[in-house]
């Protein structure tokens, strides 16, 4: 075995040995040859013959088992915070989407309520009963009713369009700052990225708002009345926005198994 | 029991060596066995994932150098690191200082 052959020999081992993007092990093998082939210099300097000074330059190195184990343990620890951060950014968005579906879905209730009525978009449903004090209440915002209910479907436009913008426009801002702050904390640009594996994200899009707008169209078809949340129009509305969110996702999940692997 | 107390404060060793000036992979272990005379007894092929771990929390960062014919990562402190190693020195003052008073070799 000639001499300039050890060190190539090591380098050999430890390429099979090492775990982790392309990248990250080529530029380890690289800085792995300048070091034992500087140290192997030295050692020539120092009077041992170039064989020798190989064998000692990579007896100092460690073993490439030892000298793997060390750098595949930093890999994988770097890969999962990075899968747990990408998962987290697009679990940030994902809600995002959302809060823009409250808000579309706002509108869309409101220019519903135009063409249709306020009574069918957001009007309680027959069996509802409000207390005294409530109907009061709805009474006094909007005196123009002539019974409760009606003055409380009035009232629902307003809180439900108020609420739902509000919903909307506090989360995203709160959304929008995280993102900010994770992208100013986070690692450097040309750090090593670990994408969420495709296809996850749009599956997972896809299955919740879809799954959210059957519930919300069944919630329309029964004419749900929860405390502080009715109106069959209004259920009708969120479940096609939320339907059409998740078609949205649907495609890009189709694109996602079409499309091979980058 | 000193490769363990180097390895348990290896990240204030590599930034403290870097203080002296830019320096490569080999260069810096160098000094470092050079430094700890003789208590450095670590493989040194295994220093290099903590060289990498501190430029990904932005205490170093590197760059490729082939002037001298052989291609060579150089790494350097950045502002954070110069911060972190200017912080790490006076906390192990303080540690060593307690340490001595309380073993009676100071």
């Amino acid at each position: 075995m000639t001499s300039s052959d050890r060190i190539d020999a090591y380098l050999d081992e430890l390429l099979t040995r090492l775990r982790g993007p392309a990248d990250v092990i080529r530029s380890t093998l690289a800085e792995a040859e300048a070091h034992l082939r500087d140290a192997a210099d030295a050692e020539t300097a120092r009077g041992l013959s170039p064989d020798e000074a190989q064998l000692k330059a990579i007896a100092d190195f460690g073993s490439a088992r030892e000298v793997s184990m060390v750098a595949n343990r930093d890999v994988a620890a770097l890969s999962a915070a990075q899968l747990t951060a990408a998962l987290a950014g697009a679990g940030a968005r994902m809600v995002a989407v959302g809060l823009g579906a409250v808000a579309v879905a706002a509108v869309a209730a409101r220019a519903l309520a135009t063409v249709t009525s306020t009574h069918f978009v957001f009007g309680a449903p027959a069996g509802a009963r409000f207390s005294a004090a409530q109907c009061r209440h709805f009474l006094d915002l909007h005196p123009s009713a002539s019974r409760c209910t009606a003055a409380a479907g009035l009232e629902n436009a307003n809180d439900a369009t108020f609420l739902h913008l509000a919903v909307a426009v506090v989360g995203l801002l709160a959304i929008g700052l995280v993102l900010l702050l994770a992208r100013r904390l986070g690692p450097p640009a040309g750090a090593v990225r670990t994408p969420v594996p495709t296809g996850i994200v749009p599956a997972i899009g896809a299955t919740v708002f879809g799954t959210v707008g059957v519930a919300l169209i069944a919630a329309g078809l029964s004419n749900a009345f929860v405390a502080g949340l009715w109106g069959r129009g209004l259920w009708y509305v969120e479940g096609v926005v939320a339907l059409v969110v998740a078609t949205g996702y649907a495609v890009g999940f189709g694109r996602a198994l079409l499309t091979p692997a980058a | 029991m000193g490769t363990d107390r180097i390895k348990g404060n290896l990240d204030t060793l590599l930034l403290s060596v870097l203080q002296g000036g830019e320096a490569h992979g080999y260069e810096v272990i160098t000094e470092l066995k050079r430094r700890s005379q003789g208590e450095f007894d670590m493989p040194e092929g295994t220093v290099y994932p903590s060289l990498h771990r501190l430029e990904r929390e932005g205490l170093l960062a590197s760059s490729w150098d082939s002037s001298t014919g052989r291609r060579r990562r150089v790494y350097r402190l950045t502002a954070r690191g110069v911060e972190a190693a200017t912080e790490q020195r006076a906390e192990w003052k303080r540690f060593s200082l307690g340490m001595n008073a309380v073993l009676g070799t100071s």
